[in-house]
């Protein structure tokens, strides 16, 4: 593997496969949370409204807020990475030829959808 | 909702009919029944009159015939004493009114007023009444809870793997690192837009994770410590409905006894049931349930089942005693019966604020069940602290 060819693979592979796949991970938690914990306090609410859904509530929303978090953050790294080995792309003759042999670089990478925040 | 890439669960949820369904026919049967005591007690009112009361006079005098009371348990052609005309009575011939008159005058009297004290309990709102007192307590489906506990108890053992030893949130070149990470930084070092962040935002992930399956225990583990609570408070529900039930049949077949057996008047004391407990919850039932349902954690790692199956009486020796199980008139046993409801509404209220209030490990027995890591704070004040925590778990930002 040549230099060129390790400092971009890594890179890509890194805005394009890993971070989308841990952001879109963690997303798909971050939406378990909210899926579960919605129709928890829904029947807490029936049960005369008991504050213990409350409590249960707000551990949920910090839990979601920090996945959501990291989320944000891949997703940020994925098109910050991205638009950076776009940029050297720009300017390197050896990166533009790499790249022209690695279409599947073409464009922004896939970023996962912001997860569903609980309403409780 | 089952967790990602985690066992599905969400067949689990919702295939059980609502308690209500069967709590309804129940409620309408206790009120018939109950109905049928205070048919009976007006029946007996007025052949008690009949028998006992109406004074007597000369020309007159008391006749045995046979009466029928309507109902289920009722009774058909039994004994009993009316006031008739005398055979030496002057106006005997002259009377408009016949001796075989008076009996059906009686016997509608009975059923006449059996009829309406029935009715009073059956078209009223009184099935209706034992609905809406334990509506708290039937109304939650804890089977539609079940799927979504299972589903945080997916949620914090992913959490908990993300820290496991072959995770890949470590700096480049660490042993464990991903070839692109180590690459990556290998690469871009001095690259003008990006700094040493990325990588303490991903060297920080598993620690972060492990922050995060000790929170998501906690919050799973007391969901399902509600959802075991209000299923169990149902099971209750449905026990204790139908021993009013089965406690307003007894008195109806001991009013038969009475009439049909040894032909003596109901005295008004009824069989002893102060031995018949019925457990409607108590302070213990919560921090019973505390020590049942497993952390994620330290449990298995499916989801648990904490619907079907599950222990219908935690702590059997706190029982509380039935009021209704004690009473043997109608009201008594209608009034009893909703002071049960109220009682359990109040205890399922205990149960969930031990939950909420107490620390876990105060109530477990054993060493192993203790939670090391939250259970020494009570829900209500553990919550509380995650907020309070929350930029100390925020992840790192990275700047690029």
């Amino acid at each position: 593997m040549t230099t060129i060819d390790m400092k971009m693979s890594a890179i890509y592979q890194a805005s394009h496969d890993e971070l989308p796949r841990q952001a879109a991970e963690f997303g798909a938690y971050a939406d378990n949370i909210t899926g579960s914990i919605e129709p928890i306090v829904q029947q807490i609410v029936l049960a005369g409204n008991h504050p213990i859904g409350d409590d249960l509530a707000d551990i949920s929303v910090e839990l979601f807020l920090h996945l959501r978090s990291t989320v944000r953050t891949c997703n940020d790294t994925a098109t910050g990475l991205d638009g950076m080995a776009d940029d050297f792309v720009r300017v390197d003759d050896d990166a533009r030829a790499w790249f022209a042999k690695h279409k599947q670089y073409v464009g922004d990478p896939d970023t996962a959808p912001v997860p569903t925040s609980p309403e409780v | 909702m089952p967790g990602p890439g985690g066992p599905g669960s969400s067949e689990d949820t919702g295939n059980a009919a609502p308690v209500i369904e069967k709590l309804d026919p129940l409620f309408k049967e206790l009120a018939d029944l109950v109905g049928q005591l205070a048919g009976n007690e007006a029946a007996w009112s007025i052949l008690y009159n009949q028998a006992m009361e109406i004074p007597v006079g000369d020309g007159w005098t008391r006749a045995t015939t046979n009466f029928t009371v309507p109902g289920t348990y009722g009774w058909t052609k039994t004994k009993a004493l009316y006031v008739i005309m005398s055979a030496d009575n002057p106006d005997m011939a002259t009377s408009e009114v016949t001796n075989e008159d008076r009996e059906r005058i009686v016997q509608k009297a009975i059923t006449d007023a059996w009829h309406k004290a029935h009715d009073s309990w059956t078209t009223g709102s009184v099935s209706s009444g034992y609905r809406s007192t334990s509506q708290n307590i039937w109304e939650p489906d804890p089977a539609a809870m079940s799927g979504p506990v299972d589903g945080l108890y997916y949620l914090a053992q992913w959490l908990y793997r993300q820290d496991s030893g072959d995770s890949p949130w470590v700096q480049p070149g660490a042993e464990g690192a991903p070839e692109w990470l180590t690459n990556l930084k290998a690469g871009w070092p001095n690259t003008a837009l990006s700094s040493e962040s990325f990588y303490a935002f991903w060297d920080d992930v598993d620690d972060k994770c492990a922050r995060y399956a000790i929170i998501a225990g906690r919050l799973a583990k007391s969901c399902g410590q509600v959802t075991y609570t209000l299923s169990d408070f149902q099971t209750n529900l449905v026990e204790v409905t139908t021993k009013a039930r089965d406690r307003a049949k007894e008195a109806l077949l001991q009013w038969q006894t009475w009439k049909m057996d040894s032909g003596a008047w109901p005295t008004g004391g009824m069989t002893d049931n102060s031995g018949i407990k019925m457990i409607l919850g108590g302070i213990s039932y919560g921090a019973g349930t505390i020590g049942a349902v497993p952390s994620p954690l330290t449990g298995p790692l499916a989801g648990i089942s904490i619907v079907t199956g599950g222990l219908s009486y935690l702590i059997e020796e706190k029982s509380v005693e039935m009021e209704a199980t004690k009473a043997a008139t109608a009201d008594q046993i209608s009034t009893g019966f909703v002071n049960d409801l109220t009682t359990m509404d109040g205890e399922m209220t205990k149960a969930l604020n031990v939950i909420r209030t107490d620390p876990p490990n105060e109530h477990v027995e054993k060493q192993g069940d203790r939670d090391p890591a939250t259970g020494d704070t009570g829900l209500q004040a553990y919550a509380a602290d995650v907020v309070k925590r929350r930029s100390d778990l925020t992840p790192p930002n990275v700047r690029l």
